[in-house]
């Protein structure tokens, strides 16, 4: 069982500090990895759905144990489920205007969430590959995760993240050089 | 500049900065969590709602208990609409004497009574057959050609009887004398009754005859 480092132990024990700290570290790459797994989804519902999971996380991190580190693919994880909980729920209610209109990059008013968004040549680079490809190359290689971090915030093996990651770049390379 | 379009992929991740409330409701939340308070309380509160449950169960299969009596008042009361059926069975064939006789049984209509004038006829004719022809499905105390045959209406004809007979014994007859013979009836409507007694005789008579 992995030991929890400091600043984990003291986000358990409720340290304003340190809830300060993992959030600088791990908010703004949650943001960006909600907004590029699914182009569909609004900047606002990425935000909201951002302050759900921490919230969730802060309500059960007693339960985990591990580094500073590991805590990112944990709270990705804990955001991935709440994302295909609120798809389920939308798509139940069918609420989500995303069937009429869709998503214009050229139309797009610049917002200050682009700096956040991040360019949008890698959503329409990401749009070539699977649901589960765009998952593992926008946390390894647009967020900074590594395989184990990807691993445990996607329910893979890190076997399973490193070929995926494989196939998805492969693709990528090849749609590249014919564009 | 890198060659490979795959390190054009990495964004510049921003640091952001928590939002006081958020970072306090972050504090919070983890303090809850931590102290267990909010563990604890869930099996209790399934268990509880178990035996919330059970109990509302338990109590609502008790109710209908009490409930039974009106059942077997059910069963008693059913025996005493056969009468009323069979009253109203009697005069039903009034149907065929016209709409008047299906008031009362006891009632006499002047279609009645000249109904009457004919039924008797039939039940002396054919006395044996009274019986088993009810359609109310009761039989009749009267459909033993015995008591049939005792009765003042139906034991002589038409003639020494008179029009004013009782109406209940011309109705028993007149059933009668439907159920034993449809030929007869419908000549007796004929000749005697109107023409809506002519018609429901031999819609009976037609029902008598397979």
């Amino acid at each position: 069982m992995t030991r929890d480092d400091d600043l984990v132990a003291a986000a358990k024990a409720g340290d304003a500090d340190a809830w300060r700290e993992l959030y600088r570290a791990h908010a703004g790459r949650l943001l960006v990895w909600l907004e590029h797994r699914s182009p569909t989804d609004t900047a606002a519902h990425a935000e909201d759905l951002a302050s759900e999971t921490w919230l969730t996380a802060a309500r059960k991190v007693s339960g985990f144990h591990g580094t500073s580190e590991e805590f990112a693919g944990w709270l990705f994880g804990i955001a991935r489920k709440l994302a295909a909980n609120a798809r389920r729920s939308s798509g139940r209610r069918r609420t989500s205007p995303s069937e009429t209109i869709a998503y214009d990059a050229d139309r797009a008013i610049p917002g200050p969430e682009t700096s956040v968004a991040g360019d949008d040549w890698v959503r329409a680079a990401l749009a070539v590959l699977t649901p589960r490809e765009r998952d593992v190359v926008t946390c390894m290689d647009v967020v900074g995760l590594d395989s184990a971090a990807t691993a445990e915030a996607l329910g893979m093996t890190a076997v399973a993240v490193r070929v995926t990651r494989h196939r998805a770049l492969k693709r990528l390379r090849a749609c590249f050089a014919t564009a | 500049m890198s060659t490979d379009p795959i390190e054009r992929l990495r964004v510049d991740v921003p640091t952001l900065e928590p939002d006081p409330a958020l970072l306090e409701r972050l504090v919070a939340e983890s303090t809850a969590g931590a102290s267990g308070v909010s563990i604890l309380p869930r099996p209790l509160l399934a268990a509880a709602a178990v035996a919330a449950i059970a109990v509302t169960a338990w109590g609502v299969a008790q109710v209908p208990k009490g409930g039974e009596a009106p059942a077997p008042a059910q069963r008693s009361t059913r025996p005493s609409p056969s009468p009323d059926r069979e009253g109203g069975v009697g005069p039903t064939p009034g149907a065929s004497t016209g709409p008047g006789a299906v008031v009362h049984p006891g009632a006499t209509t002047p279609d009645s009574a000249g109904d009457t004038d004919t039924s008797p006829t039939h039940v002396g004719g054919s006395p044996a057959v009274g019986g088993p022809g009810y359609s109310g499905g009761t039989p009749p105390a009267t459909g033993a050609p015995d008591q049939a045959s005792s009765r003042p209406g139906t034991s002589g004809g038409p003639d020494r009887r008179g029009r004013s007979g009782d109406h209940r014994d011309t109705g028993h007859g007149r059933h009668k004398g439907e159920r034993n013979g449809g030929g007869h009836a419908r000549d007796n409507g004929g000749i005697h009754g109107g023409p809506a007694g002519a018609t429901a005789d031999r819609r009976e008579g037609g029902h008598a005859t397979p």
